[in-house]
């Protein structure tokens, strides 16, 4: 790439006006003293000093114009190339999964108030994120109710002509249309997905409540048996599978629960650190009965931030459960929880030294209720860890090597600016209830 | 005269405790395996008179288990209940299954939530005998 390749924009333009002002001052330089020269032969010499000031101030004043021609130059490179830049910004954000883009550039009309429109129920009223002429449905009379077709009624519209502007208007006008049907057709999706995963999870959840009945059906079964025969030991089997089989049940029903419900996020300031002190806390008794290692770790900056601290606890006291699960005998057991910051995401991190997964058991993990605890597993857990997570603008990363442990990575966007709420994680769009991000596997 | 050995496989402890907790009030000695290995050392100390084997287990699955179980000319002739929690799974084609074996299909299917007295008239039926014979 050649040196002109290298420069920006902006530094493009600079240098394009400087050549033009260089040339031009050379030329005109040129011309002047050629004809002040000429007016001196034929005048006399008397004329020689006139002739000095005259070029001298002309020099001072094509220095002045050049001044004034690089600050116009540099402002209308800016212009330029401001949006772009915000725009390459956003496109960035995009491709990496956060959907909470906001544009400003100042452009924004408020058709309801042009109009004096009162239709409160039209998709654009109020709507300003994006304009009424991409919106579907819009009732103006006499326009087509669908996007494009609408446009050739609406580019007469007094709406459209009081926004039109400049290619770097329109540019950013249709990014934002654009960011706004992706963001709809992935909440759609979302919606999509949430249902057939419904759908397999009350089909696949007959299975384990199968399992779940015959543990109680069984536990009566043993009880009695043990009454029967006065055995205190069948009496305390049958006790222990009633109660087991109960506690399963009624973690299968709230998983259930949490998994179907659509939540919209609550964020509200967060210490994380504490937060994964209090999971640690709250599993050291079992840890320590096992024999195993539990740590809490947090590294950077973290002051500041908002997050949905249910959610995200009620995940990480998910994946340390799972993780504890996981421990196996032959080795001292290890868990690992960690939290820090990388780039704009906050990212929670569980890592254990178990029997780590084959990629059979990871190819499943997040595709319907599968779980390796048998009975002791609802096979919901992780689906609900990574619904919570997604509804957050966030998505979760799976390590994990057979037989040397696994780790999870659960990263969420790093919110420093918003308001306490339960609509503060997504934008305000009717469409834009349910942030979508990507899972991500991968291995080791 | 003995009691007869009832062999149950199922990787669920709690499958495995009502199961046993029903054929030992029918007059069985029952050992119990939570995976094919277990049940691989148990076949081999032992001659179980009949075989309870869940169709889902985990590592070699129900019907491979099952397989081996027919193929071996030492456990054969044991009877054998298949027991599942989705009534899809009993449809295998048995038939076909074992037909490249060239032994019979399973000696009878229960369903989970297992009912007692199902199982007992299933298992009295599947035996020559019948429960409680205690013929060996």
């Amino acid at each position: 790439m050649g040196f002109a390749g290298r420069l920006g924009l902006r530094h493009k333009v600079l240098l394009v006006v400087l050549c033009i002002l260089a040339v031009h001052s050379a030329l005109s330089l040129i011309a002047l003293h050629s004809i002040l020269g000429g007016l001196v032969v034929e005048s006399g010499s008397g004329w020689t000093e006139v002739v000095a000031s005259v070029e001298v101030f002309y020099l001072v004043a094509l220095g002045g114009l050049a001044v004034i021609a690089v600050a116009v130059a540099r402002e209308a490179a800016g212009y330029l190339t401001r949006p772009l830049v915000d725009l390459t910004r956003i496109a960035d954000q995009i491709s990496v999964g956060d959907m909470h883009v906001t544009f400003d550039f100042g452009r924004h009309v408020r058709c309801w108030e042009i109009k004096r429109c009162n239709e409160t129920s039209c998709r654009a009223y109020g709507n300003t994120e994006v304009q009424c002429w991409f919106v579907d449905g819009t009732p103006c009379r006499g326009v087509e109710p669908r996007f494009p077709q609408k446009l050739v009624q609406c580019r007469r519209c007094e709406v459209y002509l009081a926004h039109r502007g400049d290619e770097i208007v329109q540019l950013a006008d249709s990014f934002q249309h654009m960011t706004h049907r992706l963001r709809e057709s992935q909440a759609e999706l979302l919606r999509t997905e949430r249902l057939a995963a419904t759908g397999e999870a009350v089909g696949m959840v007959s299975h384990s409540v199968k399992n779940i009945l015959d543990g109680l059906s069984g536990g009566i079964y043993v009880y009695r048996r043990g009454r029967r025969l006065d055995d205190e030991r069948s009496k305390a089997m049958g006790w222990d599978m009633i109660e087991r089989n109960l506690g399963t049940i009624s973690e299968l029903v709230m998983n259930l629960l949490d998994f179907v419900k659509e939540r919209k996020p609550f964020l509200e300031p967060c210490d994380p650190e504490r937060m994964i002190n209090d999971v640690v806390q709250l599993h050291q008794e079992r840890a320590d009965a096992s024999g195993a290692v539990l740590e809490a770790r947090s590294t950077g900056e973290l002051a500041g931030i908002f997050l949905d601290a249910h959610a995200v606890f009620h995940c990480l006291v998910n994946l340390v459960t799972n993780a504890l699960d996981a421990l196996v005998p032959e080795r001292p057991g290890r868990v690992e929880i960690e939290v820090g910051k990388e780039g704009d995401q906050v990212v929670f991190t569980v890592s254990d030294n178990g029997r780590g997964m084959s990629s059979d058991v990871k190819a499943k993990l997040f595709k319907g209720m599968f779980s390796t605890k048998g009975s002791k597993g609802t096979g919901l857990g992780l689906l609900s860890v990574q619904k919570a997570v997604r509804e957050q603008g966030g998505r979760v990363e799976v390590l994990s090597e057979g037989g040397r442990g696994t780790t999870f990575r659960v990263l969420l966007p790093f919110i420093t600016n918003a308001g306490a709420g339960p609509v503060a994680a997504s934008p305000p769009a009717p469409a834009s209830e349910s942030p979508v991000a990507a899972v991500h596997e991968r291995s080791p | 005269m003995g009691k007869r050995l009832a062999l149950v496989i199922d990787d669920e402890l709690d499958i495995r405790n009502h199961i046993s907790a029903v054929l030992e009030d029918h007059g069985w000695d029952v050992q119990t395996a939570g995976t094919s290995e277990e049940a691989d050392q148990v076949i081999q100390d032992t001659r179980p008179d009949l075989i309870l084997l869940d169709l889902v287990m985990p590592g070699r699955g129900g019907p491979m288990f099952f397989a081996r179980l027919r193929g071996d000319d030492r456990t054969k002739s044991i009877p054998v209940i298949m027991v599942t929690g989705i009534r899809e799974q009993l449809h295998i084609d048995w038939k076909e299954f074992v037909g490249k074996l060239k032994a019979r299909v399973p000696d009878g299917f229960i369903e989970k939530p297992i009912d007692a007295r199902e199982l007992a008239n299933m298992v009295e039926r599947v035996t020559a005998g019948g429960i409680g014979a205690q013929s060996s």
